[in-house]
């Protein structure tokens, strides 16, 4: 027999991504760090076995027992590869054991991939982090290592909502609307288009500032305006909602490289509450006021947990539990009209820096999601989308570059349309 | 760099148009190339023949029940074809999802032909014969098998131990079917109840702590 298999439980938000998870929505999102020069295959191997190392989690298999999933030590080993599968596409599979992650490159770009299930963009940041790190050392002799390299294991496999669960916790009550749903054409085999748009930080924040208002406010307040005009005039009493994932590591001490975040959702009824920009970004601002608190965070960090932990709720057989939080993800799923999600700023050593170009996040979708993060004096805003129209992602960065910015955009919309007379190959014999 | 004039964006790379309005560009490529590959060859040609096989079973069964149809005079054949066609259908698609896992494939075949076995015993006539040999022999050689696959795929034991286990607890429940005298024939039964009592030992004396630590992983609460 071998060394005994480690094994852990799903931390609180990660128990709702294995059973939602499908070819539509894979639930997986991927992290981009572009260089300076062309990727080294064998070089970033080495990297990806150094890091594995100090990220045990990252080993693990999902396995299913009879009430709960849970993560199983495994003796698989990571392999990079050249780029040749779909963004975002299906990590996990329930009848094949394989890692939840994976890492690919292409030209110059390193991609790694994280089911959601594993780690939130934190935590999956921290290991990209470390694994670019190491690729750099060993290719240009970076010297040094990361500041924020030594949190110990434990500390990186904690789970942050168990430690932070707290009964009393209470969440007012928010009254939900039926929101607007953008509707469309869907690119065939589930792919997916992103649409990557590059801009100064320090432009926009002065944008931001001069509107009094954060870089997330201030996009958001942007976004909402977008979808706006995309609306059919009868749909314009619907709401406008946008889910905002928050990093809870900003509100509650943890080191944590699992998942560790919660939902809050900005609302505007352009109908109701005005169709200009300013007083969109007014309403946003509320929002964000009233929701981004340390009790109102509590509270959720409290509900979510308070549910998991019921006794009744944990005997039940996961055989069942499947269906049931499958039946919630679909109805979660109706519950906004877009996602907004700031990873934040990327910091590296400046020993590093100077080999890195930039670097991007995004996330498989059901419906657009922008997701941004900035590194030096870039500013990354990608929007993923499932939809063959880009409306809204031509309104976005329409707008953005009629305020002054210089835009940059890159996407992989001519890759998946250029797949199309492959499809055509595979039409039943009669067609 | 290329330059949508229309959006008023830059456009690093070679795109042929802008990816937000699909006009033509302006400028010189800047050389640094595409962002992502063009995929090739990503879907599998084998869901293809899937595919024919079902329409191939449907037309047969569909031409079955047509031909009983017209010529009614034998009785209700045709059912018994759908229904077969329906079992090696339900069985079949368990072996390709599960066929990452052989061990606990093994299993699954098991109790699924066991019980599909059964159903057809119980509708033919109820002459005992799925309870008889079908359901103790697989028992038997799926404990059998899964050992000579582990031994093959040189699987670690934490791997398997389970199914295993759940195929002892099974072999053992047969001797219920032996003393209520639903089974007729006793040989391949009590063959069966030897077995597994033997392999169950086995596991419990050697693969004690591996077999309760397992247990506590698939039963945390």
């Amino acid at each position: 027999m071998g060394k005994r298999k480690q094994w852990s439980r799903l931390d609180n938000a990660a128990k709702i991504f294995p059973p939602t998870s499908s070819k539509r929505g894979t639930k997986v999102f991927r992290f981009v760090c572009e260089l300076i020069e062309p990727v080294d295959g064998v070089v970033l191997q080495h990297a990806l076995e150094k890091t594995v190392e100090v990220f045990p989690l990252y080993r693990s298999i999902l396995k299913k027992g009879l009430f709960w999933y849970y993560f199983e030590e495994s003796s698989l080993r990571p392999e990079v590869f050249e780029e040749n599968l779909p963004v975002c596409a299906p990590i996990y599979d329930a009848d094949k054991p394989c890692l939840l992650f994976r890492v690919s490159y292409y030209g110059k770009r390193i991609n790694l991939e994280v089911f959601h299930a594993l780690a939130d963009g934190t935590g999956a940041l921290q290991f990209l982090r470390s694994m670019v790190f190491a690729y750099l050392a060993e290719m240009y002799g970076v010297p040094g290592r990361l500041p924020d390299y030594d949190v110990a294991v434990n500390q990186k496999s904690l789970d942050a909502f168990y430690k932070y669960f707290d009964k009393k916790g209470k969440v007012p009550i928010t009254k939900r609307y039926r929101p607007f749903r953008i509707r469309g054409e869907r690119w065939p085999n589930n792919r997916m288009s992103i649409i990557e748009g590059f801009l100064s930080v320090g432009a926009v924040l002065k944008k931001a500032h001069e509107h009094h208002a954060t870089l997330s406010e201030f996009l958001v307040a942007l976004l909402m305006c977008s979808i706006y005009g995309e609306m059919a005039v009868r749909e314009q009493t619907r709401p406008v909602v946008v889910t905002v994932p928050v990093d809870l590591r900003r509100f509650f001490p943890a080191q944590t490289a699992r998942n560790f975040f919660g939902l809050i959702q900005v609302t505007h009824n352009f109908h109701r509450d005005g169709q200009d920009f300013e007083q969109v970004l007014v309403h946003v601002k509320q929002s964000f006021e009233q929701q981004l608190t340390k009790e109102y965070l509590q509270g959720i960090v409290s509900r979510y947990t308070a549910l998991e932990n019921a006794p009744l709720i944990k005997a039940i057989p996961l055989l069942i539990k499947i269906p049931i939080l499958r039946l919630a993800g679909f109805w979660k799923d109706r519950e906004d009209t877009a996602a907004f999600s700031n990873v934040g700023r990327i910091v590296m050593p400046p020993e590093a820096a100077g080999y890195i170009r930039l670097f991007d996040v995004f996330m498989s979708a059901r419906r657009p999601q922008l997701c941004l993060c900035s590194f030096g004096d870039t500013l990354a805003v990608s929007v993923s989308s499932p939809l063959v129209d880009t409306g809204i992602q031509q309104r976005f960065f329409h707008s953005l570059a009629d305020m002054g910015f210089s835009v940059q955009v890159v996407s992989n919309l001519e890759q998946i349309s250029g797949e199309e007379g492959f499809h055509a190959s595979m039409r039943p014999l009669w067609n | 760099m290329l330059r949508c004039d229309h959006c008023g964006i830059d456009l690093p790379g070679n795109p042929v148009r802008c990816p937000l309005c699909q006009s033509t560009l302006s400028g010189t490529p800047d050389g640094s190339g595409n962002r992502f590959p063009i995929l090739n060859g990503f879907l599998k040609v084998s869901r293809k023949l899937l595919t024919l096989i079902a329409f191939g079973t449907i037309c047969a069964a569909a031409i079955c029940v047509t031909i009983n149809l017209i010529l009614p005079a034998g009785g209700w054949w045709s059912l018994f074809v759908i229904a077969g066609f329906s079992s090696l259908w339900i069985d079949f698609a368990i072996l390709i999802q599960k066929r990452n896992n052989l061990t606990k494939n093994v299993l699954w075949q098991a109790v699924l032909i066991s019980f599909l076995a059964y159903l057809w015993d119980r509708f033919t006539g109820s002459y005992g014969w799925s309870l008889d040999y079908v359901f103790p022999i697989l028992c038997t050689f799926a404990m059998l098998a899964i050992t000579f696959i582990a031994r093959i795929q040189e699987l670690d034991i934490q791997d398997y131990i389970l199914f295993l286990f759940l195929d002892c607890l099974l072999g053992i429940a047969i001797s219920a079917l032996i003393l209520t005298g639903t089974v007729r024939v006793i040989i391949p039964s009590a063959i069966c109840f030897g077995v597994s009592v033997i392999f169950l030992s086995a596991l419990l004396l050697f693969e004690r702590k591996t077999l309760w630590a397992e247990i506590q992983r698939r039963l945390h609460l």
